[in-house]
């Protein structure tokens, strides 16, 4: 038991170095990037500027990547977490059509997807933690969802 | 291949390994380990800068004003304030320990959305974005 903590935390601590790792790269990128902005390249910001029709899907994700870390929505039982996060994802890439067929995007239209990307996250993308004392409603539930998968397979 | 098109690369590169990154997370075997709850844990620690930087972001990415009266004299200003902020409310969080509730970590979202619209802007010489 104490094996497997320590490889967890381990585990844990080296994704934390990656993120931080993968946020210090992209400051670093753009600053380099401001620097070279008289030799023509655009800063993450002006990229994001100049196609904000065609980015409107990346409004809609940052808005619920940051209510995933804010206001994230918990949930005992593992199966449907990633059929939320393939739903999010299909919302994702009907925006990327959809603002390949727009003209411009104003402040309104931005401000209420970056909400309803939240919304929706909150809603259909919620995250599994593991529950130290489990009820014996929710094991019942999460046993039920088994059974009941099991019989659609067969069937 | 022309510079727009090499930082475009770039962004999609970065967009590409962050979402791999989180669908190896999601279906490993290590619990709570999905940068989101990282990056709640770091808030909700010395490091509750985070929601204010991520609110600034995304009103500067993604809303921005263009009334010219909240401009400040040098673009880099704004980028300048933000970090200092950030250094000040780290050796804030080291001199007073204090719990971050979701109203105050909601409050610095807010804030932080304020200050990328209305100070961080990138609308002010823009007459398309409202």
């Amino acid at each position: 038991m104490k094996a497997f903590l320590k490889s967890n935390i381990k585990g844990i601590l080296r994704i934390k170095a990656a993120v931080a790792v993968m946020l210090g790269i992209m400051i670093i990128i753009d600053i380099i990037l401001v620097m070279l902005e008289k030799r023509a390249y655009p800063t993450f910001s002006w990229v994001v500027r100049d196609h904000r029709p065609t980015l409107l899907w990346l409004t809609f994700l940052f808005g619920g990547l940051v209510s995933k870390v804010f206001y994230n929505r918990s949930i005992a039982y593992k199966e449907k977490e990633f059929t939320g996060f393939l739903g999010f994802m299909s919302v994702v890439s009907m925006l990327f059509v959809l603002g390949h067929r727009i003209p411009s995007v104003g402040f309104w239209d931005e401000l209420v997807t970056l909400a309803c990307g939240g919304a929706v996250a909150y809603r259909i993308w919620p995250q599994y933690v593991p529950a130290p004392h489990r009820t014996i409603e929710e094991e019942s539930l999460e046993a039920l969802e088994k059974k009941f998968r099991g019989e659609e397979q067969e069937e | 291949m022309e510079p727009y098109e090499i930082v475009k690369s770039i962004m999609i590169t970065f967009a590409i390994a962050y979402l791999l990154m989180e669908i190896v997370l999601n279906l490993n075997d290590v619990d709570n380990d999905t940068s989101n709850i990282i990056l709640l844990q770091w808030s909700k620690g010395k490091l509750f800068i985070i929601p204010f930087a991520l609110g600034a972001i995304g009103g500067h990415l993604f809303l921005g004003t263009r009334n010219p009266d909240f401009k400040m004299v040098n673009s880099i200003y704004p980028v300048l304030i933000l970090f200092a902020i950030a250094v000040l409310s780290v050796a804030f969080s080291y001199v007073i320990k204090f719990e971050k509730s979701k109203f105050f970590l909601t409050s610095l979202l807010v804030l932080g959305i304020l200050y990328g619209h209305f100070f961080w802007s990138m609308n002010y010489a823009n007459p398309v974005h409202p």
